[in-house]
């Protein structure tokens, strides 16, 4: 039997929940299937004992207080998500540890500055003209995606100076002219955690929007973790008429004429939809589910300058001790063992004890995330996938503690205690991720994002059939919680567009 | 010009340097080719070699362990069989009666045997166990899942001295565990503390002997609740009196506990009383109450052979006793309905309840946002209304 939707999306992640929702909010006909039988991809969250520990989510930007509300928040508000969701927004940026310097960042763009200038007086003048154009090219940049389409490609030269200025460029490229201190320059570029790749590499675009949008509206967490925002779109999208089938996945997409129209489902369904939208990754996509002789090969040439941007190891740790009593006063704290980020990064590739780490203790920001008295910290590190595949299956687990082992007692130095009063752990590696997401190398944020594969040059949302888009980490805007959902605005947006052309009869195919 | 104008030249260039860098890197033989052989279907290639969604185990041997428990050495013949914690289960798949349904059982055999070995008692009012125990002949197949579960020895956290509280067939991953503790020599101490209704009831006593007195970090100590007259060894339960006796101080150890709901219940209190920290205890799973409505919280006056109908959203009406799991009751109707533990805590078997009510017992480990959202366990969900559910 085949049945009839104007879109199938394939995969509940953030990118399939944002995208599913946004065609439902305009009126579609959308069917939602998700393999696992719990929305959400990474966005959820898992019990052990008497703590829920959530799964991936450290803070979110651009959500912002009342006052001062953000792009995502708004674009939540639009779908009718954000009603169903409570946001908390943590006072501090996070807590940086080097040897020889401990220095905690607060929200907001004077109060962010005092701070680094009166621990770097002797840089004031380059950290604020750096900050200028940190922001300038947030500015630009939120400007640029209101105003896409109007006037000509050159003129944007002009209207937009600072986002055609920086567009190609690299962080450090652009940071190290203005900071000459290597303390202060490791400390401006601490999230460099975030966006997978060190200063040395990452696209200035990125990385100045996510410090841009924190510094500015702080860093915001959901009450009931990130599964209460997975099962708020969930929610929504079924209000809006939307059809969910869990545990059900897609095993094909079936083409037409090279059109994508449809899909085969784990129960061996064949369902038809004008639109197919796919949350899982490219490859997997085109290779297993289309099948390589259906996909134009330029496709896989373009792909070829794309590289699998890094997983992660994780350690959950539910502890039978109050926060305040482990000195963890701070949401999100970043130990590093020197701040030559090249070589932490060097050790991302290897399966070696990790040289620099992020403790998150929720507690700071969400008190009621565990039971009074105890408190639930999260040790991570990035590590790529690939190296992970190849360990003997019988060593994986050994490997893993390895590796947790190190991480706990490096942040053990910090925060004494932390092993002894720790009731339940639980370690996770790439493929914890790759086993639960689906996701190639487990990778958190799709595609790395080196300047050719920034925001704006990264692959987009048209795949390379007719009919069929891409949501998630691996297309524009790229990886991170927010440019997922945004992912699925993008997306929803471009087959509206093309739907509206179509009616008004300036296409003949659909 | 000024060195702004400069910096600004610079980094305008830049964009000949990526369009240059990309193009290189998409010339033939440069770059990530994903269209090599090791990017096909590589996420469920690599990941089911260490987590297999599902395993096909053939009967190779049936060894009788007691009047009532059986040992099933089992080959797996659909792959190599995966590395597991000592302590975990699968969950074996089964058609009963015509019903198509699943029980957790917990691995007795090391990790790194060559066969793995699943251990079951046939209990009264069972509905699987009597089936595996007195139905399956060597040369059958059993499907399970993947090991899993939590209860197993972390060596990052547990310590090096640790207490196992073995209640009749919660021996069984205790087995594994000791097994494993051998063949890798960890060095570590070991007290099992094992409560049996009568001598004949205990499970692998020959090999656990054979343990304790050939390991001197080993010590094994029988505890018989009915003992027959005249016997020699300890008698009662595990009370706070045998379990300070027999484990001696109990700073620094970790307490494993495994048996049925009422010795979980009983240990509870027990290393309470003798204030162990709550987290140094580690409990195993033990299945739905066997009488939820002796449960606390259960709605008073209302009996557990009281029949309520369920709308399976789009599907259809079925009927099930609120004494019942709603899982059992959706099984029966031919539902399949994704389970693990069956014991409240994985969340496979969560389904959304659009109307009515269910009473679930604590052991229940709910998401928060699914509490709130209305979504429930339906291994340990009970109807007390009729209910509107969506699978």
């Amino acid at each position: 039997m085949t049945q009839q939707y104007d879109a199938i999306v394939i995969g509940a992640g953030l990118g399939g929940l944002s995208g599913a929702t946004m065609l439902a909010k305009n009126g579609l006909k959308v069917l939602l299937l998700e393999r696992h039988n719990v929305p959400g991809g990474y966005a959820t969250s898992f019990v052990r004992g008497r703590y829920e520990f959530e799964v991936a989510l450290h803070e979110l930007s651009n959500i912002g207080p009342k006052d001062l509300r953000g792009g995502l928040y708004r674009y939540l508000e639009y779908l009718g998500v954000a009603a169903k969701v409570e946001f908390l927004i943590a006072p501090h940026l996070y807590r940086s540890i080097f040897p020889g310097l401990d220095i905690t960042l607060p929200v907001g763009r004077e109060a962010f500055e005092a701070k680094l200038c009166e621990v770097f007086p002797h840089e004031s003048k380059g950290l604020h003209r750096f900050m200028d154009r940190v922001f300038g090219m947030g500015r630009d940049f939120a400007r640029v995606v209101k105003e896409r389409g109007v006037g000509n490609r050159m003129s944007m030269l002009f209207r937009f100076p600072d986002f055609f200025r920086y567009l190609p460029t690299i962080w450090g490229q652009v940071l190290n002219r203005d900071v000459k201190d290597p303390l202060a320059r490791a400390v401006l570029s601490q999230y460099w955690g975030y966006v997978g790749l060190p200063p040395s590499q990452i696209s200035f675009l990125f990385l100045a929007m996510t410090l841009a949008g924190y510094v500015r509206r702080g860093p915001a967490f959901p009450v009931g973790r990130s599964q209460a925002l997975s099962n708020a779109f969930m929610n929504t999208f079924e209000d809006l008429g939307g059809e969910v089938r869990m545990n059900c996945g897609a095993h094909k997409i079936v083409t037409e004429n090279g059109r994508a129209c449809g899909v085969i489902t784990d129960e061996e369904e064949e369902i038809r939809a004008d639109w197919v939208v796919s949350n899982a990754d490219p490859v997997t996509t085109c290779r297993d589910l289309i099948g390589f002789d259906k996909v134009p090969p330029r496709f896989f040439t373009k792909l070829q300058s794309s590289e699998v941007a890094p997983s992660t190891v994780n350690v959950y740790m539910g502890v039978d001790r109050s926060p305040e009593k482990l000195g963890l006063t701070e949401h999100e704290v970043f130990i590093n063992t020197d701040h030559d980020f090249d070589r932490h990064y060097e050790g991302t590739k290897n399966l070696e004890a990790p040289e620099a780490l992020g403790v998150t203790c929720y507690n700071a920001v969400y008190p009621d995330i565990s039971p009074k008295g105890t408190c639930i910290v999260v040790l991570t590190a990035l590590k790529y996938g690939e190296p992970w595949y190849e360990i003997p299956p019988e060593q994986y687990v050994d490997t893993k503690n390895r590796i947790g082992d190190a991480m706990i007692t490096m942040a053990e130095k910090v925060f004494p205690g932390l092993r002894e009063y720790t009731e339940v752990v639980e370690v996770s590696t790439p493929l914890t991720n790759m086993r639960y997401a689906g996701a190639m190398g487990g990778s958190i944020y799709g595609f790395n994002q080196p300047p050719r594969d920034n925001m704006v040059w990264r692959m987009g949302h048209r795949g390379p059939l007719e009919g069929l888009y891409f949501v998630g980490a691996w297309t524009q805007p790229g990886g991170g919680f927010e440019p997922c959902m945004m992912s699925g605005q993008m997306a929803g947006g471009a087959i509206l567009a093309k739907i509206k052309k179509r009616q008004e009869g300036k296409l003949d195919v659909p | 010009m000024s060195l702004e104008q400069i910096n600004w030249l610079l980094d305008v260039r830049e964009y000949r340097r990526v369009a240059k860098n990309r193009k290189a890197l998409r010339e033939p033989g440069q770059g990530t080719d994903y269209t090599h052989e090791r990017f096909r279907e590589v996420v469920q290639r690599v990941v089911s070699r260490i987590h297999p969604r599902r395993m096909n185990l053939r009967v190779m041997e049936i060894i009788p362990q007691t009047a009532t428990a059986k040992t099933f050495c089992l080959e797996r013949v659909d792959g190599p069989l995966p590395p597991f914690r000592a302590g975990q289960y699968v969950n074996v798949m089964v058609n009963v009666e015509g019903v198509r349904t699943s029980r957790p059982y917990s691995i007795s055999s090391a990790p790194m045997a060559e066969r793995l070995e699943l251990t079951v008692r046939d209990k009264p009012g069972g509905f699987v166990a009597p089936y595996l125990v007195n139905a399956l002949k060597v040369g059958d197949i059993l499907e399970t899942t993947g090991p899993a579960g939590h209860f197993y020895y972390e060596p990052l956290i547990d310590g090096q001295d640790l207490v196992f509280l073995a209640g009749g067939s919660g021996i069984t991953p205790f087995m594994s565990m000791m097994r494993d503790t051998v063949q890798r020599q960890r060095p570590i101490r070991i007290i099992l503390l094992y409560g049996s209704r009568a001598p004949e009831d205990v499970i692998f006593l020959g090999e656990l002997e054979k343990l304790a007195a050939s390991h001197s970090n080993f010590t094994l100590s029988l505890v018989i609740s009915e003992p027959p007259e005249g016997y020699g060894g300890l008698k009662g339960f595990l009370d706070s009196k045998a379990i300070t006796q027999l484990a001696g101080d109990i700073k620094g150890k970790t307490f494993y506990v495994c048996g049925p709901r009422a010795m979980h219940d009983f240990c509870k209190a027990t290393l309470k009383e003798i204030a162990v920290p709550q987290r140094k205890i580690r409990y195993e799973l033990y299945g739905p109450p066997d009488d939820v409505s002796k449960d606390p919280g259960w709605p008073e006056g209302l009996s557990g052979e009281m029949v309520f109908e369920v709308d399976v959203a789009g599907k259809k009406m079925i009927l099930a006793k609120a004494g019942e799991p709603l899982l059992n009751a959706l099984e029966r109707s031919g539902f399949v309905v994704p389970t693990l533990c069956r014991s409240g805590e994985c969340s496979s078997c969560r389904i959304r309840l659009l109307g009515g009510k269910v009473f679930m017992p604590t052991q229940a480990t709910l998401r928060e946002s699914d509490r709130k959202g209305g979504y429930i366990h339906s291994c340990v969900s009970y109807p007390i209304d009729n209910l509107k559910v969506k699978i």
